[in-house]
């Protein structure tokens, strides 16, 4: 089924359409909600309100061409992970002029990254870093869009890219020599 | 390095470690799909109908559960006011509950009046008696003839004349007023040809 009459048959509440487009964006709504979340618990739940959501306002969805609809819901999911943890007050940010990431290339002194040992790091993240960097370096979102999806200040998100950035480097610099040896 | 292509060393490593979570992800698809609400059950006419039978039931429930409270309480208030009347008629002297009594006998009175009763009534049965009446009659008579003239009827039949002897005269004599009088007459003021159905019969003697 075409994604236009996909939507049109779940606007009209038909149960196979909506089991179709369930089956057809679950798993990329599963990998999104664990990046933000960092476990399948919480991403159950954000997934369930999520399509619930999806499907109470689908008949509202203005259909603009295909990719529309992964947009709409990948926006949808996002918005609610970000709604859960900042209910679970997870996302804290504090404002540090000094790690402004001013827009220009910047350089680190490494250049061997383990990938395994990052994948674990990126775990241990704060999920104020996690967050930023996802929509940032993942989604594209610009520091303005990420200002106002997470109702903070544009300095706010550079810095709490660049401590994303630091908390990865300053890490993996601390246990290179030891695997190095 | 630079910043750019440290950025997306870590987003294929974030990408491919959520990934890594898809196993997981699987277990748990029915159950997020048996969790979501069918948006079915979720559309406004279905919750009108259910509240509307809720209600319905509900108020089903309340009305009779009141009726029957209504009427055991009112079974109850009357049968302690009879109990109360009885209590005070039966402890109290006489004399000073008059009053009451006629309250008492008003309500009798009262509800023997709104009732429908069997009223049998005994009619005494009469039987006819016969009484013999003898009248006296009295026969005027006109000529000394020695014959009769018989008028039978109103067709003006030729009379016939016949020679008779005194006591065959008297004997028919007799025999017509026995026949033509009624014996139960008791009515001497009216002569023959006033009663009804009677022929005119006129005798010469």
């Amino acid at each position: 089924m075409k994604e236009e009459s996909l939507i049109i048959e779940c606007s009209k509440n038909k149960r196979q359409a909506q089991r179709q487009l369930f089956d057809a964006y679950y798993q990329r709504g599963f990998r999104l909600a664990i990046r933000y979340l960092g476990n399948h618990h919480d991403a159950e739940d954000v997934l369930m309100e999520s399509f619930n959501r999806i499907f109470k306002g689908i008949g509202k969805f203005e259909f603009r061409g295909e990719g529309s609809l992964k947009k709409w819901i990948n926006t949808l999911v996002i918005n609610e992970s970000l709604r859960f943890l900042k209910q679970r007050k997870l996302l804290q940010f504090e404002e540090d002029l000094e790690l402004y990431d001013n827009g220009q290339a910047e350089y680190f002194e490494t250049d061997i990254i383990d990938p395994e040992e990052v994948r674990r790091l990126v775990g241990l993240m704060p999920a104020g870093y996690r967050t930023v960097f996802n929509l940032y370096a993942v989604e594209g979102f610009s520091h303005k869009d990420i200002a106002e999806l997470l109702n903070i200040s544009e300095g706010t998100s550079r810095s709490q890219l660049n401590k994303a950035r630091k908390f990865i480097i300053s890490r993996m610099e601390s246990n290179l020599p030891y695997e190095n040896i | 390095m630079k910043t750019s292509e440290f950025d997306h060393i870590i987003r294929d490593l974030l990408l491919d470690e959520a990934s890594q979570h898809d196993a997981e992800g699987n277990l748990i698809k029915e159950s997020i799909w048996r969790n979501l609400n069918p948006p079915k059950s979720f559309s406004i006419r279905a919750i009108y109908l259910r509240m509307a039978a809720a209600a319905c039931i509900s108020a089903l429930v309340v009305g009779g559960g009141f009726l029957i409270f209504r009427e055991n309480n009112l079974s109850r208030s009357v049968l302690a006011q009879n109990r109360t009347h009885l209590g005070i008629v039966n402890h109290t002297a006489i004399a000073q509950n008059n009053s009451m009594v006629q309250i008492v006998m008003q309500d009798r009175y009262i509800t023997v009046q709104g009732k429908t009763d069997t009223v049998i009534i005994s009619i005494p049965l009469i039987q006819p008696q016969i009484t013999m009446v003898y009248d006296t009659v009295y026969i005027e008579r006109e000529l000394q003839q020695n014959s009769i003239q018989v008028l039978a009827n109103e067709d003006n039949i030729a009379p016939e004349f016949f020679d008779l002897s005194e006591t065959q005269r008297h004997n028919i004599k007799r025999s017509f007023l026995q026949w033509f009088m009624p014996e139960t007459s008791n009515r001497a003021d009216m002569t023959q040809n006033e009663i009804p159905g009677r022929m005119p019969i006129r005798i010469r003697l």
